[in-house]
């Protein structure tokens, strides 16, 4: 087991790796009484095609999302009652990426702990229980139906990439959840929820001595696995987009814009992919923030509200960034986001906004360890990459200006599609 | 412990050492009863407080002074509770131990919200006719976009039928249809009136120097308090014996609102008996709802229940299958006769009164719900929060204490909002 302090807020966390490849991250807060438990399996919406050496396979959308739901139920046991009953709340969901089983609890941390372990790596599935779940993710799909924004945004991701599922809802369709199987869904379980491709987080009030013996005589987690694993296949995309512009009419008061790019994605170590991520989020921060000349230009005529917001994604196999708001002129905001993502490529960077920037990083990390389970969670995911937070910090804290301003010309403004939804 | 004073002036201002967090957590209110007629001025002052002052005249540079020390977080909201309306400005400061040189962080803090409240941006002693057209502008878009978000909007249609007479009705972020009869000297003059006659407090939360933090507030917030008006618990109370009413609209999944009354408010007797009512019958997925509803029946995706004691009433929210509201309402009112008739056993309430501690004790993980907290305890039984006596209450509840808080419930409003075309007259 691997102690690693964090200079920047002066926090001790540990990393203990199984012989099976799992990955165990402890961060020990005695003075906070919330205690809370995050497996993280590497297996999301996205997905859907893999490699094996005896060929190739692809499972139906929202194979992922179906396996969260199955594996809470379970043939003779109430899986969230037994938590209830040791004075725990369980629950979980599923990304485009990754699926996330978790549990929190101010009173005993360690047998719901072993009972989570159970529930994700040793399951068992019946045809009535599946029958049971697709009833559920189905009105589930219905509800997201009603969702406008979410429905904006797979418009978005449809307009951007031709084959890559992150085109696809994360529950899938009706039709697709209506043709998985439980030996499909067996299938996907045997195939991804291997130790090798998820990781634990723990937080809170606890003694690293009582995890280590929960994990010292488990074989399934000292055993090395002899089984193939799977290789994760997608399709190359180009760096154009499916459609420009797609304006769809919608049951609602005022319009909404969506409007984003691909993404080039360098072929480099998860950890570089990191770092370009946050130079990326670094150069839209300083152009569409809050506190940035275009945001108070777009105020002022009226284009935007307080939604405007832009997000940035960078992952091995899909890159975006997209912006976002409420509008009365759809028209106008469209020309006026284009005009300025434009001159961004011309204009030089603001120095003195980018250490503005940096202070402002600096401060939310800082706040990050407010919440034991998030700091864990987010220092988890970053060691899987191989970063460190301090390393993190120091790099961030080590951009210059240049190294900002080279990622304009990966910005192509013909490369933008937009989405409109507008009153009917 | 916690220490409160009052100030000079007479701002009641209360100190909440807590050294585990990585920030200062400010929070100053401002209340005054609820009226109508008051809600858009409100609303919207905080937010024109917000968008420009003396010394920070934009949002811009605002937030430029936000951003550059180290992310500080301002912001301001309006909300009810029972017939008050509260003001708050929140601010969130990184502590300076946590910083590698010295900074005054919390010197800036309380100049900035000094500025805030007390400097605002004025042109002939008015609010500037942009700003307030701006925030006008924002208020309406964000009122607008209820309609969007299909739950929140079936649960303002289901509150105009089972709150018509009301004041319940009312949503505390504004109204749209007398937005316009504001402009910047009505807004100015109800700004300077808030404060003269609101009631205002102070809370700081979080690992600081006391003697420093009232150097400073005697510095930078020379305010007065008023005594306090209206309560905060709603009494008003109409009638509307199983009123049901469908409504329909452009959407996929058919949602199903109900409401109950009960005389069981904030400081009722049986207040603690009905937060477990409301655990055990709805508010987790160990609920008799979500077992009956979700589980057994697979009538819907989510079904819950939510108890709003300052206004003495429990509402229970689903998505539905289409047209099986009558089969969904049947199982809502079983659940209650079970319980009512006793038909759960010790350890249901055992497992209710678990989950109830244990929100309790993970609410002191958040710097916000301990402010709060301890706002709701001085406001309703005028002392300090104590979790001690609070955990003493929810253990102390009985079975026949459960029934008795069930018995209490009578169905007033059950509202369903389904896809198809809208009724026109």
């Amino acid at each position: 087991m691997n102690k690693i302090h964090i200079e920047h807020v002066n926090e001790d966390f540990y990393v203990l790796n199984l012989p099976s490849g799992f990955t165990v991250y402890l961060y020990p807060k005695s003075d906070f009484s919330k205690k809370a438990a995050f497996l993280q399996v590497d297996f999301g919406s996205i997905h859907k095609d893999y490699a094996l050496s005896s060929g190739n396979g692809r499972f139906h959308e929202g194979i992922a999302h179906f396996l969260e739901h199955m594996l809470f139920e379970n043939t003779t046991v109430d899986i969230p009652k037994q938590f209830s009953s040791l004075g725990s709340s369980v629950n979980a969901y599923t990304t485009t990426n990754k699926t996330v089983y978790y549990y929190s609890t101010a009173e005993d941390f360690y047998e719901p702990l072993k009972l989570l372990l159970n529930v994700v790596f040793d399951a068992s599935f019946d045809d009535l229980q599946v029958e049971k779940e697709r009833a559920i993710i189905l009105s589930e799909i219905d509800m997201y139906e009603d969702e406008l924004e979410q429905g904006l945004y797979y418009d978005l991701m449809k307009s951007l990439y031709k084959s890559n599922p992150i085109r696809d809802d994360i529950a899938g369709t009706k039709e697709e959840v209506s043709q998985i199987t439980k030996e499909e869904l067996l299938q996907a379980y045997q195939l991804f929820y291997r130790p090798e491709n998820a990781f634990l987080s723990l937080s809170g009030d606890f003694e690293i001595e009582e995890i280590l013996k929960i994990f010292e005589n488990h074989p399934f987690f000292n055993q090395k696995s002899t089984r193939e694993i799977p290789e994760k296949c997608f399709q190359i995309e180009p760096a154009e987009p499916v459609k420009h512009h797609l304006s769809l009419s919608k049951d609602m008061h005022h319009p909404l814009l969506m409007i984003g790019s691909k993404l080039d994605i360098p072929e480099v170590s998860l950890k570089e992919l990191a770092f370009i991520e946050f130079k990326y989020l670094l150069l839209f921060d300083n152009y569409f923030s809050k506190s940035s000349e275009n945001t108070s230009v777009l105020l002022k005529k009226k284009r935007i509200n307080q939604t405007f917001d832009f997000s940035v994604t960078l992952e091995p196999s899909y890159g975006h960034v997209i912006l976002f708001s409420e509008t009365k002129q759809p028209e106008k905001l469209e020309h006026d986001l284009k005009a300025m993502i434009h001159d961004m490529k011309h204009q030089d960077l603001d120095e003195s906004r980018l250490q503005v920037q940096k202070q402002k990083l600096v401060g939310q990390f800082i706040q990050l360890f407010n919440s034991p389970q998030d700091a864990a969670f987010f220092m988890a995911e970053y060691h899987q990459k191989g970063i460190s937070i301090d390393m993190l910090l120091e790099t961030i804290l080590h951009f210059t200006k240049e190294e900002i301003n080279a990622l304009k010309t990966h910005i192509v403004c013909q490369h933008f599609a937009t989405v409109v939804y507008h009153q009917e | 412990m916690n220490t409160e004073y009052l100030t000079n002036e007479g701002l009641k201002v209360i100190f909440i050492p807590l050294k585990k967090f990585k920030t200062i957590q400010l929070s100053f209110k401002m209340m005054n009863s609820f009226e109508t007629d008051t809600i858009n001025q409100r609303s919207l002052i905080p937010q024109i407080l917000l968008a420009g002052t003396k010394h920070f005249p934009n949002k811009k540079v605002l937030q430029e002074q936000l951003d550059k020390n180290f992310g500080m977080e301002l912001s301001a909201s309006t909300k009810r509770i029972g017939n008050q309306s509260v003001v708050s400005f929140d601010m969130s400061v990184v502590s300076e131990s946590c910083l590698p040189k010295e900074e005054h962080l919390l010197e800036d803090a309380l100049a900035l919200l000094s500025d805030i409240l007390l400097s605002p941006r004025l042109r002939n002693h008015c609010f500037l006719k942009s700003i307030v057209e701006e925030e006008k502008r924002l208020l309406r878009d964000e009122l607008e976009a209820i309609y969007h978000d299909k739950q929140e909007y079936s649960f303002e249609l289901f509150k105009n039928h089972m709150f018509s007479g009301e004041r319940f009705r009312y949503n505390p972020k504004g109204n749209l249809l007398t937005l316009d009869s504001f402009d910047e000297t009505s807004l100015t003059a109800h700004y300077q009136k808030m404060l003269v006659e609101d009631e205002a407090e102070l809370y700081v939360a979080g690992d600081f120097d006391q003697e420093q933090m009232k150097k400073l507030i005697k510095k930078y917030l020379p305010l007065s308090s008023s005594p306090q008006t209206g309560s905060f618990v709603d009494l008003e109370k109409g009638m509307h014996p199983e009123q049901f009413i469908k409504e329909k609209g452009d959407v996929a999944q058919t949602r199903m609102t109900m409401g109950y009354r009960t005389e069981v408010h904030s400081t009722h007797p049986l207040f603690t008996a009905m937060t477990l009512f409301n655990i055990l019958f709805g508010e987790s997925d160990q609920s008799k709802l979500f077992q009956s509803i979700r589980e057994k029946h697979q009538m819907s995706y989510y079904v819950s229940s939510a108890y709003v004691s300052s206004k003495s009433v429990l509402f229970v929210f689903a998505g539905i299958r289409h047209q099986e509201e009558t089969f969904v309402k049947s199982l809502i009112q079983e659940a209650l006769e079970d319980i009512i008739k006793g038909h759960f056993s010790e350890e249901d309430l055992a497992l209710s009164k678990q989950m109830a501690l244990s929100r309790m004790k993970k609410s002191q993980d958040s710097q916000g719900l301990i402010i709060a907290r301890y706002f709701m305890s001085y406001h309703l039984e005028n002392r300090p929060y104590d979790l001690i006596l609070s955990t003493e209450r929810i253990q102390a509840v009985t079975k026949e204490d459960v029934i008795k808080a069930a018995k209490t419930l009578t169905l007033d409003t059950i509202h369903v909002y389904e896809g198809g075309e809208p009724f026109h007259e």
